[in-house]
């Protein structure tokens, strides 16, 4: 592997210890603090479960977190990382309550920002609403699971050291399935930002297929794990002794109220589950552990009258869901500029955007007031926030029809050229799909839509179904066949 | 059966072992003080057989060796496996204040043995009373210890009963000490009396102190 990459890498990992440091603390500090396990059980078990967690389920909140912003250049990545890695830290030394995964969203604002790139403003709004959604949650469930546990423990009338032995025994496992999600939910604020530029081709190991996203992960999770061998003993003692003077139980409860939460909001397994039995389901989204933690510990303070309850630490929480992502842009930003301008790296590729013929002919099809975007035709952009502003110059044109535009007129001019594919590629597409491909040998496509629609028009199997939860899975299939093919082809 | 075949696995390692200790432990307390309430009836009956005091004065001692053993166990054993962190040092106490009901129960005996104080007919009655109160509080007390490791919701109850019995016990005291007082008794005889009667009534009030600590314990044991 190229030098420069792990470089490049190094603030993602740095990020990723971090977590580990800091986050293990939620799952394992009460257990730890209290003595109720031993720190090198909960240091084992927290990092085989992390890795698990970040390489088997990681791909859900990443895939959103891509969304909202695809970094396309390693060095922008790694400037990203590396200012939400400082805004983590500054905050945390100021004593204020910071989350690894409101830093990250606000850096990839900023890399937004700086590269003209768009930030969609509804993935924006479901991911700050999350956060919210999370600590919510957290206490409705902890809630929940607290009285049914006590009434379990009631009918039950263990004896106090069975209880003590069960309790122990229950606090491991439940830190393994805290580990798990947070592996899950986390390794997107650790590596997702890579995830657009990953320098990883995929690997074949003992029969496994690791993909190169996959390959990311599992090294944002070692630097989890890392991190939770190396620093996070003093923060579990910390958390166990001041933070939450809970009983083991409580604690229990707390732990899997957390890893629940974090796992809803992980899982694309759950999502599709949840989504197949006509039930709501949540954003898969990274959220912050530690207000996980606050909210469920709030939850069972609420259940127990309410009176014991620290309302500034949730005001303070609060503040957070501003405060973090505002000042993680504000870095970004600025380390953007001197990575760009100081150290001469590229921190982003460009992106063009045209409004051409075939984009209007498209948008007339979609009944769109075509006459209104005459003005722009043939005009080439050099980013996402130039032909913004043009839209923005123009009347009585809704946010939603120029979020449309924006779709249609990013420029990515491919060449279909069979011999392009290489044999890996061609397996990963099924027979028919790669028949439709021949038939469109030769043809050249100025925008990513018109290959994608053409193709579709040729192919049930490279069709897109409808954007509802229970097509998600069969979507993304195809979306990322289409990455491979539109990778080769550019 | 050999020592590594009874070493079998147990989701619950050791501690079956110490709860059957613990549950050891309060039945020698309970026991103890029946014992004690055998002696004093027994006294009072035959107080010119001495060698009867003595055999049961000597099964109380030998009970609260057993139970000091079972204590020590018990402690090392929580020690060392850092079991119920969280109330290791509530348990400890409580277990530790139990043990303690023990001395006065084998002070009286020894005295009484020793001292041979003459307890005229017509207080006979106000004495055994006053002992089975006692020995009721301890009883209580041993029920609401027991619901501790198990039912907390109902160590209240227990906790209640003993205290509700401690002022029984009071007032029976305080009747029988008038009543002493107001006899024809020589005072050396009175003021021996009132040893007894306040080291009887000393078991109650020790009883309902640890009646006390054992709720707050349980509140703190509450999930």
């Amino acid at each position: 592997m190229d030098v420069t990459v792990l470089v490049f890498l190094s603030s993602g990992l740095f990020l990723g210890w971090s977590l580990g440091a800091n986050d293990a603390a939620n799952i394992f500090g009460t257990a730890v603090g209290s003595r109720m396990v031993k720190f090198t059980t909960a240091a084992i078990v927290g990092s085989i479960f992390v890795v698990l967690g970040a390489t088997i389920s990681g791909g859900g909140a990443a895939h959103t977190l891509g969304k909202l912003g695809a970094v396309n250049a390693m060095g922008g990545a790694f400037t990203a990382a590396f200012a939400a890695a400082l805004t983590v830290y500054w905050m945390t030394k100021a004593k204020l309550p910071v989350s690894t995964s409101q830093a990250i969203v606000g850096a990839i604002v900023g890399w937004n920002l700086f590269a003209g790139a768009r930030t969609e403003l509804n993935t924006l709004t479901t991911i700050m609403l999350t956060w919210v959604l999370c600590p919510v949650l957290a206490a409705i469930t902890a809630a929940v699971l607290f009285k049914v546990t006590s009434r379990l423990l009631h009918w039950a009338q263990w004896h106090l050291l069975t209880l003590d032995t069960i309790t122990r025994n229950a606090l491991i496992v439940a830190g393994a399935f805290g580990a798990y999600s947070l592996g899950a939910n986390n390794i997107a604020n650790v590596m997702g930002v890579f995830v657009p530029s990953s320098p990883f081709a995929d690997i074949e190991f003992v029969g496994i297929t690791l993909t190169g996203v996959q390959q990311l992960f599992l090294l944002g999770a070692i630097a989890i794990a890392v991190g939770i061998f190396t620093y996070s003993k003093r923060v579990m003692m910390t958390v166990g002794r001041s933070l939450m003077p809970l009983t083991p139980v409580a604690a229990w409860v707390v732990v899997m109220s957390h890893s629940l939460v974090l796992f809803l909001f992980a899982s694309e397994g759950l999502e599709y589950l949840l989504a197949s039995n006509g039930l709501p389901t949540v954003p898969l989204v990274p959220v912050s552990s530690s207000q996980a933690v606050v909210g469920a510990v709030i939850g069972i303070g609420l259940l127990k009258g309410g009176t014991q309850i620290n309302w500034t630490v949730a005001g303070r929480i609060a503040s957070g869901w501003i405060i973090t992502p505002i000042i993680a842009t504000a870095v970004c930003v600025l380390a953007l500029f001197f990575v760009q301008n100081l150290f001469l790296q590229t921190v982003s590729k460009p992106i063009e955007y045209e409004v051409g013929t075939s984009v209007i002919e498209r948008l007339h099809e979609e009944k769109f007031p075509v006459q209104r975007l005459q003005q722009l035709e043939g005009e080439l952009f050099s980013s996402a926030a130039e032909l913004s502003r043009r839209l923005n110059e123009i009347n009585n044109l809704t946010s939603e029809q120029k979020e449309r535009v924006l779709d249609l007129a990013r420029v990515l001019i491919l060449h279909v050229e069979i011999d392009r594919l290489n044999a890996d590629l061609s397996s990963a597409l099924s027979p028919t799909q790669l028949s439709a491909l021949n038939k469109l040998d030769g043809q050249e496509f100025e925008y990513q839509w018109q290959l994608e629609e053409s193709l579709a028009r040729l192919e049930p199997e490279w069709r897109l179904l409808e954007d509802i939860t229970l097509n998600k899975h069969h979507n993304k299939e195809i979306q990322s066949r289409l990455a491979l093919i539109e990778e080769a082809f550019k | 059966m050999s020592k590594s075949a009874n070493r079998r696995f147990s989701p619950l390692g050791g501690t079956r072992k110490v709860q059957n200790d613990i549950d050891l432990f309060f039945d020698k307390v309970g026991d103890a003080t029946t014992l004690f309430v055998q002696l004093v009836k027994q006294y009072l009956d035959e107080p010119d057989s001495p060698e009867r005091i003595k055999n049961i004065l000597d099964q109380i001692v030998d009970i609260e060796k057993k139970a000091d053993e079972l204590r020590r166990g018990i402690e090392s054993y929580l020690y060392e496996k850092t079991l119920i962190p969280d109330l290791r040092s509530d348990v400890l106490a409580l277990i530790e204040e139990i043990d303690s009901l023990l001395s006065p129960q084998i002070a009286v005996s020894y005295a009484l043995y020793i001292e041979q104080p003459d307890i005229p007919k017509e207080f006979h009655r106000g004495f055994v009373s006053l002992i089975e109160t006692a020995a009721l509080c301890v009883d209580h007390l041993l029920k609401g210890a027991r619901a501790f490791f198990r039912d907390t919701a109902s160590v209240r109850d227990h906790a209640h009963k003993v205290v509700f019995e401690e002022s029984q016990a009071d007032n029976l005291c305080t009747e029988l000490k008038t009543q002493i007082f107001s006899s024809d008794l020589d005072k050396v005889e009175k003021i021996h009396l009132r040893y007894f009667l306040e080291r009887i009534d000393l078991l109650a009030n020790c009883a309902e102190d640890i009646a006390d600590a054992l709720t707050i314990y349980a509140i703190k044991r509450m999930f």
